[in-house]
């Protein structure tokens, strides 16, 4: 065997040696069928938009089918703000760095793609997911939300209003308003509700009449002011009634009607409380101790049985008097003759119908009113007035139907100073005499008041009572006598005798026959003539500005300390009539009537005369 | 791939001078082809692992092969001592392996293990009767063995891969008793064989680093090449 054969022997050996080599075989593949992935996505349970205000904490969730989230961004607009990765959780949102606005708010997620592929296992697979919606930042305050309704319903107020459907509600705040002048309106809260979903309101403290009412609707973002509602019905209120007494006042009112709300009434006369009752139909009071003279003010306040706040309270008022109101008759001045009036005001004397006081005649004449006085003589025939204007005195005698001027007298021609007269007037007798206090200032020397004596058919002055302070004077009917500081003069032919002190304040009763003198405890009436007592009548104290009815001859005179107006038939020396008066004022008594101010006191004919 | 490997070549020229040594007298060479089955437990055991580890990922590998019985050649150079002894120098070369593998839509996984051994050593042959051509006969192998492990994994995941590879080394001795008879036709001779080897292993071992050994289930691992062996040769007396 030579080398070259076993050089081949020995190649195929090796060939065979290494013919038979493994090689592993075979294959493994599995067919994977994709599903579609249903995934959910919740953030902060919003459905169709998100509303943010402040500082929201964002509450995410994602559902992901056995699925590893590895990845969520949240954005805003093109805004990163939160990353995570957690499928669930929560983050805060500082939205006051944005302007109020709609916004996309964006969700970009990855997971894993959930195949069970190799690829979803090493990472190369992913499922990407993502949403959007629209995000709303409202941090601006709430628009107002206004009533839909305002109803009474079962004696009951029902105030109703929209839902608040917006974010960051806090609570309403149901505001009750009163007007305070015109421009002011000064509100309580009634209620405060925290719930949005309440949206009805019965008021407990409705009583009826005018109500103001308004939702203050509070957010986080502050509060949406709404408008006030006029709501008004029939409140609580005095009803007009005619007096029907001689010293007492009848109120009454309607009922309240909101029986649920009641809580009692309170009636107030100028300011003081005079009754008070939590009976709903307890709706009439007489009030006795009303005066004649003035009008009162009477309040009925209405409260609520709850809720203390006085705006809540309903208030009427109404201004009451004993008699019958007119018009001014300052200066008033009655002739039975005549059945007239006079009256001066405004510059202007007029001539009233008596029971009517329709004007009859008028006279324009200016003077200072304090020294204006007008007198007639009780047959209705002569009458003068006394005026003074540009500081000058005058004496006029004027017709007492038509008021013409028959003659006009400086009161220094007259009287040789520049006179001027007092309040109380001038006393006229049939016999053309006049008498009245007089005052005067031409000089220092005879300065002072006294009373004037005149006999207008041969006017001779002479100065007969300059005592230095002024006084009534009062001449009778028939010229005879003179009434002048507590004292009664007879009168002769210029001259003037004393007959007697008085003792008080003394008037004629008739032309002058007799005498009527006021003491501090009675009554006297005396026979002018020779001065004969003949009659006394007690009375409970001094009667101030005693006056005679010449109409019915009655007595009226003023107690200041009983607050009464008393008023005496001096015949049988009854006293007839007591009726309530202030402490202050002036009284008269005029055919059959008693005046004060603007108003007058209709007497009834008495029983007892 | 056939390759000519440096053994290869250790034995082609050892061979040279051992047959003019003997200037081919009594010389008999024999090519032998069989099928021999591997026990390869730790092999098995790694593959458990990998299916095991991936797994738990998720990943249903499954082994596809998984270290079959497999063909073995053998060349035997026997030389007579005495009519009823030979002695001889014997190569034997075997392999066999495992894949485990993955694949879906989106990519795959493939893991081969290659595993070879080349035994070098001396076989022992007793004739046991002769009856007329045929010669029945017992032998006992002796010889050392290198294996060659190599492992690759290669994961694929849609257009990106990555591969990776290496190569494990072990020596170890066998022992293989068995029985043979062989028909004589002129100088050609006939052969069928079966037998068992007994395998001992150092454990495998990283080419660049020896003492970086394989483990499994955290034991050292060995390439266990214990297992029965049929086979069929012809052989060619000079």
């Amino acid at each position: 065997m030579n080398l070259r054969n076993i050089l081949v022997t020995s190649a195929l050996t090796i060939i065979f040696l290494n013919g038979c080599e493994y090689t592993p075989t075979g294959t493994n593949h599995r067919e994977i069928i994709i599903e579609e992935p249903s995934i959910s996505i919740n953030i902060n349970n919003a459905v169709e938009e998100i509303y943010v205000w402040g500082t929201k904490q964002m509450d995410y969730s994602f559902s992901l089918e056995n699925r590893s989230l590895e990845l969520v961004e949240f954005y805003l607009g093109d805004d990163l703000i939160y990353t995570s990765g957690q499928a669930q959780g929560s983050f805060f949102f500082n939205s006051k760095q944005y302007p109020s606005a709609t916004y996309l708010f964006s969700i970009f997620g990855y997971a894993n793609s959930g195949t069970g592929s190799l690829a979803d296992i090493f990472g190369a697979e992913k499922l990407i997911f993502e949403l959007a919606i629209p995000c709303i930042i409202d941090n601006e305050p709430p628009a107002p939300i206004e009533f839909v309704d305002i109803s009474v319903s079962n004696n009951q107020l029902s105030l109703m209003w929209n839902k608040y459907n917006g974010g960051p509600f806090m609570r309403y705040r149901l505001m009750r308003g009163k007007n305070v002048g015109t421009s002011y309106m000064s509100e309580t809260e009634i209620a405060t509700l925290g719930n949005p979903m309440d949206t009805v309101f019965i008021d407990p403290s409705y009583l009826g009449g005018d109500a103001y009412y308004r939702i203050i609707l509070v957010t986080e973002n502050g509060p949406g002011m709404g408008d006030f509602f006029h709501f008004q019905t029939a409140k609580p209120g005095f009803l007009d009634t005619q007096d029907i007494y001689l010293s007492a006042i009848e109120l009454r009112w309607n009922a309240c009607t909101f029986e649920q709300n009641f809580g009692r009434y309170t009636l107030y006369r100028d300011g003081d409380k005079i009754f008070e009752t939590t009976d709903m139909l307890d709706t009439v009071v007489i009030d006795n101790s009303a005066q004649f003279g003035d009008e009162i003010e009477y309040i009925l306040e209405t409260k609520p049985e709850v809720l203390g706040s006085p705006i809540f309270s309903v208030l009427d008022t109404i201004e009451k008097f004993i008699g019958v109101r007119t018009e001014n008759l300052s200066k008033l001045v009655y002739n039975e003759s005549l059945g007239s009036f006079y009256t001066y005001s405004y510059g202007e004397l007029r001539r009233l119908e008596a029971g009517t006081f329709q004007t009859l005649a008028s006279l324009p004449i200016e003077s200072e009113a304090a020294y204006f006085c007008f007198g007639i003589s009780p047959n209705g025939e002569i009458a003068y007035l006394l005026r003074f204007w540009q500081d000058q005195g005058y004496l006029l005698k004027v017709d007492p139907l038509s008021l013409s001027v028959e003659e006009i007298f400086t009161t220094n021609s007259l009287l040789g100073y520049n006179g001027r007269g007092m309040n109380n007037g001038i006393s006229v007798s049939n016999t053309n005499s006049i008498a009245f206090p007089s005052f005067r200032e031409t000089n220092n020397q005879n300065w002072g008041a006294g009373v004037v004596l005149l006999d207008m058919n041969d006017p001779v002055w002479y100065e007969t009572f300059n005592q230095g302070y002024a006084t009534i004077a009062t001449i009778s009917g028939d010229g005879q006598y003179l009434i002048a500081y507590e004292s009664l003069y007879s009168i002769g032919d210029h001259t003037r005798t004393l007959i007697a002190n008085l003792g008080g304040p003394g008037i004629f009763r008739d032309d002058g026959s007799q005498l009527i003198v006021i003491n501090a405890n009675n009554i006297s009436v005396y026979q002018s003539s020779g001065f004969l007592n003949i009659r006394e009548i007690a009375t409970p104290e001094l009667l101030r500005y005693p006056m005679m009815d010449p109409a019915t001859g009655y007595l009226g005179g003023h107690c200041r300390e009983n607050e009464k107006y008393l008023i005496y038939n001096l015949d049988s020396g009854v006293r007839l009539f007591e009726i309530p008066v202030q402490s202050f004022g002036r009284y008269s008594l005029y055919h059959s009537n008693l005046y004060c101010n603007n108003f007058y006191l209709p007497l009834p004919d008495s029983e007892n005369d | 791939m056939m390759k000519m490997k440096f053994y290869h070549l250790i034995f082609v020229f050892g061979l040279v001078p051992i047959l003019y040594a003997n200037n081919f007298s009594q010389l008999s060479i024999r090519a032998s082809i069989g099928q021999g089955s591997y026990k390869m437990t730790d092999l098995h055991d790694l593959l458990d692992e990998i299916i095991g580890d991936y797994a738990a990922e998720g990943i249903a590998l499954e082994a596809t092969s998984d270290f079959p019985a497999y063909y073995t050649t053998q060349i035997q150079l026997l030389k007579y001592i005495t009519p009823k002894y030979q002695i001889g120098l014997v190569w034997q070369h075997r392999s066999t392996g495992a894949r485990l593998h993955y694949s879906d839509y989106s990519g795959s996984i493939l893991i081969d293990i290659f595993v070879n051994s080349e035994a070098a050593g001396f076989k022992n042959i007793w004739t046991v009767s002769n009856r007329g051509k045929l010669k029945f006969e017992s032998y006992l192998q002796l010889s050392g063995i290198f294996s060659n492990l190599h492992f690759s994994n290669e994961i694929t995941v849609f257009d990106e891969g990555l591969k990776d590879e290496f190569t494990l080394k072990s020596i170890g001795i066998g022992i293989e008793p068995g029985i043979s008879t062989t028909a004589v036709l002129s100088r050609l001779s006939i052969s069928l064989n079966l037998g068992f080897q007994q395998c001992f292993s150092r454990p495998l071992h990283f080419t660049s680093n020896k003492e970086a050994t394989l483990r499994v289930h955290n034991r050292e691992a060995t390439a266990d090449w214990s297992g029965p062996r049929t086979g069929v040769s012809v052989g060619f007396s000079f």
